[in-house]
């Protein structure tokens, strides 16, 4: 693949990230709890693991929650986004790679979501130098576990829909 | 989205980046209350000087707030409660609250003295000023410029297709009755990613022309611009690392 079609690639991925991040705005949370969201971009996460290689996966991370914190100029939550997105995309990509006859995409998105969380408050424990911060944590693993389950759901569809089509199977 | 610098005058990116980055790490090294209400007096006019929009700061600030101090504030009254049923002294694990506080204002400072780079300067300005920082990267072969160029073509493709992709989910969402339930919002959302990912791959090519055509160059710019101002803003930056300097050295906290 030639490098310009992978940054377009990358670009549509990471455009896409943070388009249907807005769709959110739409979903009421029946318990709003702060610090919890669908997560919808996971799905562009998920997408990249399936069809491009590990360094793409993590190009797409990196280059989402930078745009992100340009665009809303969201200095702090960067630190929390990044590690977040990062490591998330890590055990994903392992899961799939390695272990994908033991878990589903719906699998993976949740164990994505749990460590997202987990390294969020991990981060934020650190910066505060406060362990008690971690008593929060069973609220975000719960929350996680639905809200993976979510977007796990969705880009299994999306993933079965864009191989039927065969779009990126030239990759 | 256009950018309004209301500043009292242009002050220069790259300068107004090095001066965030020391503001910020500042408060991690000062210990005295009054070094720190001039911290925060020298922060509050520089909003009015770099033109950084206050109550858009104040909007990221909620960031902030869920992030660290909800959960926080949750923990302590967990603590608290799991202290009071056991009958353990649990302040050996939570510290003193002085030293949360301090953290909470460190944090705080060092947020806002970033966000007056990042809320005083065009997008485009910020990735040519991170394009000049991370020179020393590109020297050991990262490709900064491929990455930045990445940045910026998501930027303008947000840009361009943002407003409409906008209308088009508030279209397909208001179609729902606002007493559908959670489960049916998902389905509808589910069908309208489907369909809005799998369309957006027929751009490919367009695209790839577009990254293929255009030139880092043109997409982000800085170019160091040492004025009056510049001169005026530094003499004051310097005093008022030395009042921090006399502060901390003889002024008992």
């Amino acid at each position: 693949m030639s490098k310009h079609k992978r940054n377009a690639i990358i670009v549509i991925l990471v455009t896409n990230a943070i388009l249907i991040s807005l769709l959110e705005f739409f979903v009421f949370i029946p318990l709003p709890i702060p610090g919890i969201k669908l997560g919808l971009a996971n799905i562009i996460t998920l997408l990249a693991i399936v069809f491009l290689n590990f360094r793409y996966v993590i190009n797409v991370v990196v280059i989402r929650c930078l745009v992100v914190a340009v665009l809303t100029r969201g200095v702090l939550t960067l630190a929390f986004s990044l590690t977040g997105g990062v490591l998330s995309a890590i055990v994903m990509a392992i899961l799939y790679k390695r272990f994908r006859r033991f878990f589903s995409i719906k699998g993976i998105s949740i164990a994505g979501a749990l460590v997202h969380n987990t390294t969020q408050i991990t981060v934020a424990a650190f910066v505060l130098g406060q362990i008690v911060i971690f008593y929060y944590l069973p609220i975000l693993l719960i929350s996680a576990v639905v809200t993976g389950y979510i977007t796990g759901s969705i880009g299994e569809r999306v993933i079965d829909e864009m191989e039927e089509q065969g779009v990126l199977a030239n990759r | 989205m256009r950018w309004k610098n209301k500043g009292f005058w242009p002050i220069d990116s790259g300068y107004k980046f090095f001066i965030a980055v020391t503001l910020g790490v500042i408060p991690f090294f000062i210990d005295h209350y009054l070094s720190f209400i001039l911290l925060s007096l020298y922060l509050f006019l520089s909003t009015y000087i770099y033109g950084a929009r206050l109550r858009e700061m104040m909007k990221s600030m909620v960031a902030y707030l869920i992030i660290i101090i909800v959960p926080y504030m949750f923990g302590l009254l967990m603590a608290t409660v799991v202290s009071t049923v056991s009958g353990t002294d649990m302040s050996m694990v939570y510290g003193s609250y002085q030293d949360v506080g301090l953290r909470l204002v460190q944090l705080f400072l060092l947020w806002y003295a970033t966000s007056l780079f990042f809320f005083s300067t065009p997008t485009e300005e910020i990735v040519g000023v991170f394009d000049r920082v991370l020179t020393p990267l590109k020297r050991l072969g990262v490709p900064v410029r491929d990455f930045l160029k990445v940045i910026m073509c998501v930027v303008n493709e947000l840009k361009h297709l943002g407003p409409g992709v906008k209308e088009s989910f508030t279209n397909s969402m208001t179609k729902l009755s606002e007493k559908s339930s959670w489960r049916t919002k998902i389905r509808v959302i589910s069908n309208i990613l489907v369909a809005f990912i799998v369309d957006s791959f027929k751009r490919l090519d367009e695209v790839e022309e577009y990254v293929n055509q255009v030139e880092a160059e043109d997409l982000f710019t800085y170019k160091v611009v040492i004025s009056k101002s510049e001169l005026f803003l530094f003499i004051s930056f310097v005093a008022l690392l030395y009042t921090f300097f006399f502060l901390e050295t003889y002024m008992v906290v």
